[in-house]
Order: C-alpha cells, then sequence, then structure tokens
C-alpha cells in the first residue's frame, strides 16, 4: 500500500503560532493514524475476513471478528507499538480472537474450507467433458481437505494466502520447524487423496 | 541434509517447495539432487500440491464465502469513536488486551486475573455491573452521528426523513422530520396517528407543549433522538458518571436507563429517568422514553423511519421552507447547544478561581493542551474561545464549562470558522523543502516493511510532539493565578491548579522517556548532564527553557524522521545526531529541576 507520510511541523509552525498549533498537530496526527488504519482496513479486511469465516463459519460474527482485529491496530499503532509486519498482526490477532469468540459462544473452530457445495469455476468451463473432470477434481480435493486436521488447514490456508513459515509460526504461535512438519503432513495426506 | 549420496530430507525438499532455503543450502541440495536425482520428484510433488490447493482457495473457495453481512458498516464509527477518546478505562483495558492476545500465557495472567476480581465484586456487590457501559454505547453512538452528518455534508442537496411516532399517556402524535444537514435547515410534519394531516403552519398544541417541556430540561427538541443531546442533557462525563446507569443487551439492541442522582426538591420539568435504546450494529438510536420530574406523563419517542431523500424529490412545500431564508425556519430547526447563562460575579477573587476551574474542566477532557481553546480573562468575567474538530467536541465542552458560573463561552467548529474566513488558503508546500529524512538509512535498516517504519515514525514523532504540547500547557499555566504569587484561590481550587501542573509535567517526562527510547537504536542513548548546565532562577524560568528546548528538539526529530521536515540548513546526519543527543541530555537535566514544587519558586 501507499506509505503514509509521518506527521511533520509545518515549517517552524509550532514556534510561530506557539500554544496554538499543539493540539491541532496531535489531531492532525490522529487523522493521519485514521487514515493509515482505514488504508490497512481496506487491503487486508477481505482475506482476513476469509480466514476467520474458515474458522466459525458465521458471516456476521467473522465480520465482528475483522473489525475488532483492526480496531486493536488502530490502538496498538496509536500507543507505538513496534509492529514489525502489519498483516500477519492482524491475522494473528484475527486467529486468537475467533479462537477465544469459539470458547465463548461454545462453537468448534472448524476451519472447514470443504464443508457447503457451492458454485465452483467449473460450472463456468463450456466444454461439459472439462467440466465434469473439474468438478472431479475439485470433489477428490474436497475430500483430501476433509481428511486434514485444522492445524494442517490453517497452515494450507496461510501459505496460500502468501505468509512465510516464520509468519506463520507467528500467527499460530508455534515452532518453525512445527509449521514445515504440519505443511508436508498435510500435502502427503492430500496427494494420498488426489493421486 | 544428510551426507553423501542420500536423498534430501523431506524438510528441505519442502522449504526448496516454498522458496524459502538460503543461498548455502540451495546450493547444496542443487549438488544432492545432481547425485541423487529421486528427490526431485518429491519436490515436484510439494510444488504441485501447494499450487494446486493454493489455486482452490483463492479460487472456489474464496467465492464460496458470502459478503459480509452488515457490509463493514459501523466499523468507521467506531474507529471514530476510538480515535475520539482513546485514554477512556475501557479502551485502555482493550488496548492492553488487545497487545497481549498473541501472547497467550499472559492472557491466562490478565484472564484469571481479571476473573479473581470479577468475583472479588460480585462478592461484594450485589448489583452487577454492565458489559457495555453508557458512557460508551453514547460515544459511539455519537460517533456515528458526527460521522454520518459528515458524509451528509458532501452531498449536497441530501436530505435526512425521519418519522418518528410520539406518544404522551393517549395523545399520539407522528412527525416527520426533514433535515438538511448541510445547510443546517429543518422543517417538521406532523400528523395524528391514523395518518390524517395536520395544518401544515402550525403546530398541534401536544407538539409545543413538548418544545417547551424537552427546552426547560435541556434536551434538544429539534432532534429528540440524538445522542449528543442527551449526552449533553447529563452535563458532560462528570455527572454522567453520577448518574445510575443500566444497560441491556438484547434483540440487536442496546436500552440505556439512566436516573439522574435523587435531589430534593426537583425542580419542575426535570428529566428524572431516561431509556435510550441504540441499535448495536450502527449505533442509531432508534426509541427513548422521557420522565419527568413534574407529574405529566411520560414521553415515548420511537422512530420508524430515517431515510435519505435527494431534496429535488421532496414536496414543493418542504422543498421551499427548506431552501427559505434561515431567519424562516422555525425557532429551534437549527441544532446548538444552549449558551451559558449564569450571571458573572466580577470580584478579582472569583475571576482567579472561575478561571482555573475553566482550565480544570477543559483539563479533564483533554481540551486544554493548546490548539482548541484559549482561556482568556475580560472585563466582565472569564471568555472560553477556541476552534474545535467537531460539532460534537464543541457541545461536549460547552456542556462541560456550563457548570462554572462566570464563564462566557465562544466556541466554534473548524467548520463554522472556516465558513468565516472565506476565500483564506494555504499556500503549497514547496516542492524544494522535501527530502529524504535524514535517518532514512538506519530506520529502512530498523524497519523494512513500509507499513511498520510508517507506524514508527508516526509513533515517535507523536511522542515528541505530545510532550511539546505539555510544555506549551504547563507554560500556559504558569500564567494563571499561584505562579504569579496569587493567594485569593480557594484550596480546592489550589489543589486542582497542582494537580493540573504535576499531570503535565509527568506526561511529559512519560513520553520523553518513550521518545529517547525509540530513538536509540537510530540516534544512541541520551543521558542527561546536569553540572552542563546553568541553573535557572525559578522553576518558570526553567520551564521555559524546556519548552523552548522541547521545540527544538521536535523540530530536530522531525527532520530526522520525515521526508517533509521542511528546510533546514543543516543535512549531515551525523551532526544532526549530535545535536539531538546535546538537546536530550539538557532537557533530561532541566526536567529533574521541574520534579520539585513549582510555587516554592515563585
Amino acid at each position: 500500500m501507499a506509505s503514509t507520510p509521518p506527521i511533520t511541523d509545518r515549517e517552524g509552525g509550532l514556534c510561530s503560532l506557539g500554544s496554538a498549533s499543539g493540539e491541532l498537530i496531535a489531531l492532525d496526527r490522529q487523522r493521519r493514524l485514521m487514515a493509515l488504519i482505514e488504508g490497512y482496513f481496506e487491503e487486508f479486511r477481505r482475506p482476513v475476513y476469509v480466514y476467520v469465516f474458515s474458522m466459525c463459519r458465521c458471516p456476521g460474527r467473522a465480520e465482528e471478528i475483522t473489525q475488532d482485529a483492526f480496531l486493536r491496530l488502530h490502538v496498538a499503532m496509536g500507543r507505538g507499538e513496534q509492529i514489525s509486519s502489519v498483516r500477519s498482526w492482524v491475522f494473528r490477532v484475527a486467529h486468537n480472537l475467533a479462537i477465544n469468540e469459539g470458547k465463548k459462544h461454545r462453537f468448534e473452530v472448524t476451519n472447514s474450507i470443504d464443508g457447503e457445495e457451492s458454485a465452483s469455476p467449473s460450472d463456468l468451463l463450456p466444454n461439459p467433458e472439462e467440466r465434469v473432470l473439474s468438478e472431479e477434481r475439485s470433489t477428490r480435493f474436497r475430500q483430501g481437505l476433509s481428511t486434514l486436521t485444522n492445524h494442517q488447514r490453517q497452515c494450507m490456508q496461510l501459505r496460500a494466502e502468501g505468509f512465510q513459515t516464520q509468519q506463520i509460526a507467528d500467527i499460530l504461535q508455534i515452532s518453525r520447524s512445527g509449521v514445515v512438519d504440519t505443511l508436508q503432513r498435510a500435502m502427503k495426506r492430500l496427494r494420498k487423496v488426489m493421486v | 541434509m544428510s551426507s553423501g549420496n542420500a536423498r534430501p530430507d523431506d524438510d528441505l525438499l519442502l522449504r526448496a517447495a516454498l522458496g524459502e532455503l538460503s543461498e548455502e543450502e540451495a546450493t547444496r541440495l542443487a549438488q544432492c539432487l545432481a547425485e541423487c536425482p529421486d528427490g526431485d520428484p518429491v519436490a515436484a510433488e510439494y510444488r504441485q500440491s501447494l499450487q494446486e490447493f493454493k489455486e482452490f482457495y483463492q479460487g472456489e473457495f474464496q467465492q464460496s464465502v458470502p459478503e459480509p453481512p452488515h457490509a463493514w458498516r459501523g466499523f468507521y464509527g467506531k474507529l471514530a469513536a476510538q480515535r475520539q477518546h482513546p485514554f477512556t478505562l475501557g479502551a485502555r483495558l482493550r488496548a492492553v488486551w488487545g497487545g497481549w492476545t498473541h501472547q497467550p500465557s499472559l492472557a491466562w495472567v490478565a484472564a484469571v486475573t481479571c476473573m479473581v476480581v470479577a468475583a472479588l465484586l460480585i462478592g461484594t456487590r450485589l448489583n452487577h455491573a454492565p458489559r457495555v457501559s453508557a458512557h460508551e454505547v453514547l460515544e459511539r453512538a455519537a460517533a456515528a452521528e458526527e460521522q454520518a452528518e459528515e458524509a451528509l455534508h458532501v452531498f449536497s442537496g441530501a436530505v435526512v426523513c425521519q418519522t418518528l411516532e410520539v406518544r404522551v399517556g393517549a395523545r399520539r402524535l407522528t412527525r416527520t422530520v426533514y433535515r438538511d444537514v448541510a445547510r443546517h435547515r429543518q422543517v417538521d410534519r406532523w400528523s395524528a396517528r391514523d395518518g390524517g394531516p395536520l395544518r401544515q403552519d402550525a403546530q398541534p398544541p401536544l407538539a409545543t407543549e413538548l418544545a417547551g417541556r424537552f427546552k426547560s430540561a435541556r434536551l434538544n427538541w429539534s432532534d429528540p433522538l440524538s445522542p449528543v443531546s442527551i449526552q449533553t442533557w447529563l452535563g458532560g462525563r462528570a455527572k454522567l458518571d453520577q448518574a445510575q446507569e443500566t444497560v441491556r443487551e438484547e434483540d440487536g439492541v442496546y436500552t440505556i436507563t439512566l436516573r439522574t442522582p435523587a435531589s430534593a426538591p426537583a425542580p419542575q420539568n426535570v428529566v428524572t429517568e431516561t431509556d435510550f435504546v441504540v441499535r448495536m450494529t450502527d449505533y442509531h438510536p432508534v426509541a427513548a422514553r422521557f420522565q419527568f420530574s413534574s407529574d405529566a406523563d411520560e414521553v415515548d419517542l420511537t422512530e420508524t423511519r430515517y431515510e435519505i431523500h435527494p431534496v429535488q424529490s421532496l414536496e414543493a412545500s418542504v422543498r421551499s421552507e427548506l431552501d427559505a431564508p434561515l431567519a424562516h425556519q422555525p425557532a429551534g430547526a437549527v441544532k446548538e447547544p444552549a449558551t451559558v447563562a449564569s450571571e458573572p460575579d466580577t470580584t478579582p477573587e472569583s475571576i482567579e478561581n472561575v478561571e482555573i476551574r475553566a482550565l480544570y474542566a477543559l483539563h479533564q477532557r483533554r481540551a486544554d493542551l493548546g490548539g482548541e481553546t484559549e482561556v482568556k480573562r475580560t472585563a466582565d468575567g472569564v471568555t472560553v474561545s477556541g476552534v474545535v474538530v467537531s460539532r460534537r467536541r464543541k457541545q461536549e465542552l460547552v456542556a462541560a464549562l456550563r457548570l462554572i458560573p462566570g464563564i462566557r463561552t465562544d466556541i466554534e467548529t473548524a467548520e463554522q470558522a472556516a465558513a468565516r474566513q472565506t476565500g483564506t488558503t494555504t499556500a503549497p508546500q514547496s516542492a524544494a523543502a522535501i527530502e529524504l529524512p535524514a535517518l532514512e538509512k538506519a530506520l529502512v535498516e530498523n524497519f523494512p516493511e513500509q507499513g511498520a517504519r510508517d507506524a514508527f515514525v508516526l509513533g515517535t514523532i507523536e511522542c515528541s510532539q505530545q510532550a511539546l504540547v505539555r510544555g506549551f500547557a504547563l507554560q500556559r499555566l504558569l500564567r494563571t493565578a499561584p505562579a504569579r504569587g496569587g493567594t485569593a484561590l480557594s484550596p480546592e481550587v489550589r489543589r486542582e491548579w497542582r494537580e493540573m501542573a504535576t499531570e503535565h509535567r509527568r506526561d511529559m517526562e512519560t513520553q520523553l522517556d518513550r521518545l529517547f527510547d525509540r530513538m536509540t537504536p537510530l540516534a544512541g542513548a541520551v543521558t542527561a548532564q546536569p553540572d552542563r548546565i546553568p541553573r535557572a532562577a525559578s522553576w518558570a524560568e526553567t520551564e521555559a527553557e524546556v519548552t523552548r528546548d522541547l521545540q527544538a528538539l521536535d523540530k530536530l526529530v522531525t527532520r530526522l524522521m520525515s521526508a517533509s521536515a521542511g528546510p533546514v540548513e543543516e543535512r549531515d546526519p551525523a551532526t544532526l545526531i549530535r545535536q539531538y543527543q546535546d538537546l536530550g541530555s539538557r532537557i533530561r537535566a532541566r526536567i529533574a529541576r521541574l520534579r520539585e514544587e513549582p510555587d516554592e519558586h515563585n
């Protein structure tokens, strides 16, 4: 995303305006922080929402958790907390919130991305033969996914989101070697069903 | 990796498929695969699996995820509410918890502590605390209202059409309000409950009676469901804290019940109890009930319609009234808070007290840090003037000051100020003034990701500016009575003065500590060197020196961190860092002197 310039003294404004400019600068800073958060929200809300939805399977709750994660980002950045990767940070907080919410409302954090049947891209294929092949592949893929554990699916999803293993480890709060091991097992299981 | 001709480890093959091998590992793997090609198909399988999953996840799965049911509505309102009052207890707790959500062990400690505290509270108090405070809901509702009104300002010709069912005992009315927010115009239409139209040029008697009751109770009859109106009625945060509140969450709404503290004998037409119903999804108020101290019936208001329409789509009579000059608008059509009408007492003692009381009221709302307001003594009392960011903020400050006798307020919103000063434009910044921050290289090294870098710079400059803002606040405070040796202050006011001075000084130190800590990896540590600076004659002089140094420090930090710090003479980072350390040392040494009691030096 585009970088937001930091707040600056408006060319000696503080000196010349004296007491009148202090709060205005603070307000200016708040506005910039808001713009920054809004930018991150626009950019990352959809992937975070999809990830959380796959955990709780409730659109309303996923929306709320996603919003909450960004509100916490606002608080954290407002306090000057050092965040090395905003995207990982938001995913990590959203992941934890989803788990907490799952405990609170006693729903199982399923991370089921293989559940409901829905309109798939194969429906758009013009050739019936291609469509049948694609559907068959999709069915087998879903079958393969249903054999994965929640942890394995979460690792795969985060990888598909483009996170490196260290970032996945940070989000799920496990070791990097744990992530590699989990991904390896997940792919072996998938291959077993797919081949 | 295994040695010799053995097949490479699966871990290594997977990391190769993930593209996360170091150069050295990649070379070793290539050598190994050259000797033992068995590993190659495995790596290819991993790559294929990852690719297939990615395609499935980004294609089929993402398409099957339903859109969020509320289309992200409410987020910007919540964000605005958080911006307006980031230092409330609730926000602080949320912030602390938010910071801990990625540290499970601390989260558990916090959870256990909270449970113990909750158990103690339940043991000692029978009435349970609400999960969401009335204050928080009102704040969020007010922020959401402000946000909506700001949005309406963008679309000229947009009119809010709101229908309210009004019930007072057995009497019922339907009121339809057409509100042009951008032009501050409002037209009311009344009808009986069965839909029969009344005369358009007159209010029915019940409406006139209610307008009077609302006015005397300091409620806003032109927009009776406005959360700001409720806040104003409660007389600001201090009064709200005293009010007894309950918040119920059911059927998608918050129902806030507020009872004002019992005071005998209660004057006529004072609201003693109110229910205020706010929709949870977007914090929009949908109903209210008011119980007055007089024996009159309760007033129930329910919103049955809230829509935005272009002015062209409204009926001609409404349009013409909305377009009429402001003088022809019905009384109370433009929402404005009641102005302060206390009789001023102009004796010198009371002016000193009033001035500090005003400063204290502003201090509690963080409005004494410069910029927003200015407190001035005039021939007939004390005047608080200033420009604030929003109408809501204006009402909050006016409500807080209303409780102090002898105060005149002249506060306007930025929009009003801009309208007054038409034709003034800001000169664009010269392109030549923009150049890279002096510490650009160190910043990129420490924070390779742009987002993290932005956040760090933002936070660091914020610390510097907050310290400076506190310096200015202290300076203004010193100009008031105690610093000039005034003895006419009451003990209570004197205590308030000291409390403000201590808080400003303490916050200044905190912000400076944070600033120096953040700058240490980039510009080295700052240590105090008290023996290198001459001792100022008084506490006030020391404070003035600190503020001067803080100004210079702020410019310097901005120059070091920012891409648009404006023209400066010095460009060499090493020299700038040396200047920063000298200034920092000086400020640290002087601030140590400020910890002494201010009065002793004046």
